[in-house]
């Protein structure tokens, strides 16, 4: 893991440098039980789970790790991960053809996007014509950590210089941020200006193009999460979360992530038929029982270099007891393996990551956001920028319930003009509660929860539209304007929604359709009542990439 | 190694003084269990001898039969408390017999079986 580091240094500073490090924290536990060992029967036992390294890979990882064998190993991995990761090679067709993602053709690219975009830092929904692309601060360095960029903070690590602790993902976890964009054929338009007296039958004409497709961008802090890790509760939907791949936290991470673990320790440790491994370790407990307390760290350096070596190469200079069994160039052929260091490093890279997995999972599961306060700037098309101020309180009750409370106000970005009667900056201030129910799971139709909603807005300051005579605002006809109008307003009065909604949950898969039926007594800019239905339809991209 | 015998319907001696064996064994059917004492514990994936036993849904019980020899059981536990999580591996059989102590600063451990 320390290696990751040195080959993440090299990429930031250009340059790189091989380091000694100090003698694995996992195997200095292991050698104190020896040394503080109450009786013979209880220090022979701690010799042989000393020795049985198969016990804890993460010592035998690291005793690897740290010999000249694992720096060795460390530049053979740097060479090996620069190649894997070089990104002069043009993923998708170039610009100019038809069906391009790409605006232009690369030399190099940028990872870190792509990555959280590949590893699910990123969900999505879609509402209407508008796409909303979300995602919390801690998706970027999660997406580092399952690169392998960056290593996850162990508990014995204290003494690394560098790794991304619980403690600042779960600070960044709280952060986090929406971008939604107009996707509406109509949100891109031009709009052309004669710029020059006409000449003839032609006219020239400067041409303004109206893009507008950030609608809003959102950022959001959880003031206060309460969690809860350990009651009985929990315990059960972790377990149930965890048997349930569709589920919502999805274990598709966690099960892949020790899928890698599984492997890597099986590359690394030496299987139960490798006479070599077994011939050092009856020799190293033999030593080590033999050695005065003083003298039991600096054998156990002797013995776990000799092992190393041997692994390795089938010889060693060393000196661990006796002296190795001699076996037939087959057998050494048989029990060494050159790229025990690129196995170490790969385990204990996957040991972070399945660490930060489980991690996740957990605060997935045991952290719920009580009150967070939410910015919103709202650009809608045709009005003038608005900026929502929000707090929301969540809470479950019981099992299936839970309440969901917004207060919020808003205020225009620029002072409205004095003639509209009644503007001001403050335009509106609301008050919503939502009261939610679980179904649970529904045949045929997966998971279900219903929820009632009351919405009420106190309009301070009437609505505003801008307008431009010469393009109209998509779905609002204007008559009776004059020419020179600029903005126009609609009648102020308190708006009070009502919504009846019932999510659902398509089975086993990540799709979700919400169904809703509202009534409203007005809306922004209609004084009249008006009933309406709402469908949706949400996905979560999390599990399909962990699925990858 | 130890002489121990298993007792009653047990299959499974752990052996903490054998630098190469977790626990002797006599072949056959053995079903293990991992028993939560901090916060719970499950397997998340197993492999015996090279045998997937555990894949893809977590549980705290594997049944798998041992066959003569020094042979491998590689499991990757999952924990609730990922800093304190603790447990135990026992043998489902008369006598309980408690294998090895768990935790979660150790999800990744092989154990060696010698039959």
């Amino acid at each position: 893991m320390k290696k990751i580091l040195l080959i993440s240094s090299f990429l930031l500073m250009g340059q790189i440098s091989l380091c000694v490090l100090a003698r694995s924290a996992n195997c200095e536990t292991l050698l104190k039980q020896i040394t503080d060992a109450s009786d013979a029967t209880a220090r022979t036992a701690a010799i042989s789970t000393l020795v049985r390294l198969g016990n804890n890979p993460v010592c035998f990882a690291e005793i690897v790790d740290n010999s000249p064998a694992g720096e060795r190993g460390a530049y053979a991995v740097f060479l090996k991960y620069l190649e894997l990761h070089r990104t002069d090679k043009q993923a998708g067709s170039s610009v100019g053809t038809g069906g391009t993602t790409n605006l232009v053709s690369k030399g190099v690219t940028a990872k870190a996007l792509s990555v959280a975009a590949e590893y699910g830092a990123l969900t999505q929904s879609v509402s209407n014509q508008i796409v909303t692309v979300q995602g919390s601060l801690d998706g970027f360095p999660a997406a580092f950590i399952r690169q392998g960029l960056f290593p996850y903070c162990l508990p014995d690590n204290a003494n690394h210089s560098a790794c991304t602790e619980e403690r600042v993902l779960s600070f960044l976890r709280r952060i986090s941020y929406g971008i939604s964009f107009d996707t509406s054929q109509n949100s891109q338009a031009i709009s052309g200006t004669a710029s020059e007296t006409q000449q003839g039958t032609t006219q020239p004409v400067t041409f303004t193009p109206n893009g507008h497709q950030i609608s809003s961008i959102t950022g959001r802090y959880i003031l206060w999460n309460a969690r809860d890790a350990t009651s009985e509760a929990f315990k059960t939907k972790w377990k149930s979360a965890l048997s349930t791949s569709a589920g919502t936290p999805s274990p598709m991470l966690l099960e892949n992530a020790g899928d890698s673990l599984m492997s890597s320790l099986i590359s690394l440790v030496p299987p139960a038929s490798n006479e070599l491994f077994n011939d050092w370790s009856t020799r190293a407990a033999q030593a080590l029982s033999g050695a005065r307390n003083e003298d039991v760290i600096s054998q156990w350096d002797d013995c776990a270099r000799q092992l190393v070596e041997l692994l390795t190469t089938g010889i060693s200079t060393y000196h661990c007891g006796a002296p190795p069994e001699t076996f037939s160039k087959d057998k050494i052929a048989k029990y060494t393996d050159p790229k025990l260091p690129e196995h170490a490093m790969a385990f204990l890279q996957a040991l972070s990551e399945y660490r930060y997995e489980e991690d996740a999972f957990v605060a997935d599961i045991a952290d719920k956001p009580v009150l967070t306060f939410e910015y919103n700037n709202n650009r809608p098309l045709g009005q003038s920028s608005l900026s929502t101020f929000r707090l929301i309180f969540d809470k479950g009750i019981g099992k299936n319930w839970s309440v969901t409370a917004n207060g919020a106000f808003t205020t225009y970005d620029a002072q409205p003009p004095a003639s509209i009667p009644g503007a001001n900056r403050l335009r509106d201030s609301q008050l919503g509660v939502q009261v939610n129910r679980s179904l649970g799971t529904l045949a045929f139709l997966g998971a279900a929860t219903v929820s009632g909603t009351y919405y009420f807005q106190y309009q301070n300051s009437p609505a505003i539209l801008n307008v431009t005579p010469s393009m109209p605002l998509s779905g609002i006809t204007l008559t009776g304007i004059p020419g020179d109008a600029t903005q126009v307003f609609a009648q102020k009065g308190n708006l009070q929604v009502a919504q009846l909604k019932l999510a659902l949950g398509a089975g086993q898969s990540n799709v979700r359709f919400p169904i809703a039926f509202s009534y409203s007594n007005r809306t922004e800019l209609i004084a009249k009542p008006e009933w309406r239905a709402q469908f949706g339809i949400t996905y979560d991209f999390d599990s399909l990439f962990a699925g990858n | 190694m130890s002489n121990a015998d298993p007792a009653g319907n047990c299959r499974l001696v752990p052996t903490p003084a054998d630098p190469n064996c977790d626990f002797r064994a006599t072949p056959g059917s053995v079903s293990l269990e991992v028993k939560a004492l901090t916060g719970s514990v499950l397997f998340l994936k197993v492999k015996y001898n090279g045998t997937t036993i555990v894949d893809t849904t977590p549980t705290d019980k594997i049944s798998f039969v041992i066959v003569p020899g020094m042979t491998n059981l590689d499991v990757i536990y999952v924990f609730s408390d990922t800093t304190n999580g603790k447990g135990s591996l026992n043998e489902v059989c008369s006598a309980n017999t408690l294998l090895k102590n768990v935790s979660a600063d150790n999800p990744a451990v092989q154990y060696v079986i010698c039959s």
